[in-house]
């Protein structure tokens, strides 16, 4: 069995009549970086809030089998950034982790100025918060989930409002985080081809549902380039392909074939084809990023639902 | 986790601005008011000397004795008048006013009952309340995710604490105004200024909890500032008086029956160094009245509700 940190059975918040999760089961790994993809509005934040703490689920529940201790001991080994970072205007950037430092018995200023290095905001500590670029209150936000050195970071749209090289920055953070302290990170964005450099596992969500989980392994396979075939007769055309050395192949349906190796041989594979008197409706080479994927796993591609 | 909770809370006040201004225009206010008390010849402005005033007041409480007392009045205002025509005599504003020469005890007894401290008081809780909402904090606060109660009853205690501070800042303005423009200083620091003083705090921090309250609820700055103004500005008192005679008539009730009597602000504003057990065990009866039902509502509500 793995060793999960989290595991959610059948999580569903209800706000008036809108179902915003509906029976979630998700399972997040310890050690790995959970990505959750979804659409806005999908439920994602949700799903953050209530496995942080901050909301009360209508129904199911959640378990933090990883800490091996109570539900609200587990909260204080979490740091969260959800939605907007929660930040006093007023206050420095020092004065808003230190408010947070003392709920968890922190005193020490060192430990709040190397949280600022560690975002790169050491240089503005003395800054007005309020003053701050969109960039750097996300960075701030993440500072602050990340006092009481958390094991489980949950991180909404952590890169949002970052530029280029700020959002370089936070994934090579993550990753550190993530390979040297062993934070378990849960994170959420719509920067798809970002999260795909940072995630280990992903969960699809739509309309509140988990649509498909599964490991970055997995996704990869599925958005991995491939000649597709569309033929009448599959049964005809697979010996064809046997024929000339393809091995990696599959049949998707009984019109359908992707072939994934040798896509250069895409030419001599049709001319092979047409000898046969195999009719083929088209034959190209497909290639979908995971925004593509999700697209059609979320059935926003009409027809393409996988 | 409760000293966690206090230690990091009272590191948020101390760095308000909020906190350090309102106690700042309290003392401000309060210079301003005792100067008017102290300073200015009120009664030599309404043509009255000191034996006119003692003799008013001596008439002073019955029905019949306002009349004459009225009428006294009236008659040394006539008085004054003329022996002002006659010896073309000039009005002097600053004098000794009715506040000059007593005790820090009756001075400060008359800025609490001023209401300006409760005024400033709710805005320092709508600020500070109402900044929870306002910056989502309590989401950066998930440590306490699953005991709501302990975070919201230090915010009471904390209101509480700062309630106390805004009423020592009033009794050292109160000495200060005594000191300065009152004539020299006495203390009169005995049992029944301890009481009062204990008393009023008692009804303050009722007070601040139906702020507290509010702004919880309604998760507004604004609305828990309103109704403290409303509060402390004696605007319901109107609208209380209407209400108290329609009890009276409905009910059978004593003419003297007044809902206000029952109300915060209106027990801080007329409860004094003198008043009586009856009024003094009213006082504490409604404040604690208050208190429990603002707390265990917002309480109720903050714990139902999810972290925005």
């Amino acid at each position: 069995m793995e060793d999960y940190l989290l595991v959610t059975q059948d999580l569903t918040k209800v706000y008036k009549e809108t179902v915003a999760a509906d029976r979630v089961n998700i399972h997040i790994k310890k050690g790995s970086i959970y990505g959750l993809i979804g659409k806005n509005g999908a439920g994602k934040t949700t799903i953050m809030k209530m496995i942080a703490g901050l909301a009360k689920p209508t129904s199911g529940s959640f378990e933090y089998s990883g800490f091996n201790c109570s539900e609200d001991e587990a909260f204080s080994r979490i740091g969260a950034l959800i939605e907007a970072p929660a930040i006093d205007p007023n206050l420095t950037g020092f004065d808003n982790i230190r408010i947070k430092c003392l709920a968890f018995g922190i005193g020490d200023k060192k430990y709040i100025n190397d949280l600022l290095d560690l975002v790169g905001l050491s240089h503005t500590w003395k800054k007005k918060a309020g003053k701050y670029s969109l960039g750097q209150k996300q960075r701030l936000g993440i500072a602050l989930a990340l006092v009481g050195d958390p094991d489980f970071l949950i991180l909404d749209e952590p890169i949002n409002g970052l530029d280029p090289q700020g959002i370089a920055e936070v994934r090579e953070m993550l990753n550190k985080l993530n390979q040297e302290r062993k934070i378990t990170i849960l994170i959420s964005s719509h920067i798809l081809e970002e999260l795909s450099k940072l995630a280990t596992d992903y969960a699809i969500i739509d309309s509140g549902r988990i649509v498909e989980e599964s490991t970055n392994k997995e996704l990869k396979e599925k958005c991995r380039d491939k000649i597709a075939i569309k033929t009448s007769d599959v049964a005809k055309a697979i010996p064809v392909i046997d024929g000339l050395g393809f091995k990696d192949y599959s049949v998707v349906n009984d019109k359908t074939i992707h072939v994934f190796d040798k896509l250069s041989d895409i030419t001599v594979l049709n001319m092979e084809l047409a000898k046969a008197m195999i009719p083929v409706e088209s034959i190209g080479i497909e290639s979908s990023d995971l925004e593509e994927y999700f697209l059609k796993v979320t059935g926003t591609i009409p027809g393409e639902r996988g | 986790m409760f000293a966690k909770a206090i230690k990091s809370e009272a590191y948020r006040i101390s760095k308000m601005k909020s906190t350090y201004v309102l106690m700042g225009v309290l003392v401000a206010v309060l210079i301003l008011i005792n100067f008017m008390y102290m300073c200015v010849d009120l009664y030599g402005l309404m043509g009255l000397s000191k034996e006119d005033v003692e003799q008013i007041q001596e008439m002073g409480t019955s029905v019949e004795g306002y009349e004459e007392s009225f009428m006294a009045g009236f008659q040394a205002g006539l008085d004054s008048t003329e022996n002002m025509n006659e010896e073309d005599k000039p009005i002097t504003i600053l004098g000794e006013g009715p506040m000059y020469g007593e005790s820090v005890a009756m001075v400060y007894s008359m800025d609490v009952s001023s209401l300006y401290e409760v005024l400033l008081l709710a805005i320092f809780v709508g600020l500070y309340i109402g900044n929870i909402y306002t910056t989502g904090l309590d989401k950066n606060l998930n440590i306490f995710a699953g005991n709501r109660t302990l975070l919201f009853a230090v915010r009471i205690i904390l209101i509480a604490a700062y309630a106390f501070v805004l009423h020592v800042v009033t009794w050292f303005t109160s000495l200060l105004s005594a000191a300065m423009m009152g004539g020299g200083v006495t203390l009169a620091f005995d049992k029944a200024f301890i009481m009062y003083f204990l008393i009023t705090w008692i009804l303050v921090v009722s007070f601040g909890c139906i702020v507290a309250s509010m702004t919880h609820v309604t998760r507004s700055k604004a609305a828990g500032i309103t109704l403290g103004i409303i509060l402390s500005a004696g605007i319901l008192s109107t609208i209380m008086s209407i209400a108290s005679l329609m009890l009276q008539k409905k009910l059978g009730l004593e003419s003297d029956f007044n809902l206000g009597n029952y109300t915060v602000t209106q027990n801080l504003a007329t409860i004094n160094l003198y008043s009586d057990g009856h009024f003094v065990l009213r006082a504490i009866i409604c404040a604690a009245v208050y208190f429990a039902v603002a707390y265990v509502f917002s309480l109720s509500i903050v714990k139902k509700r999810d972290i925005a």
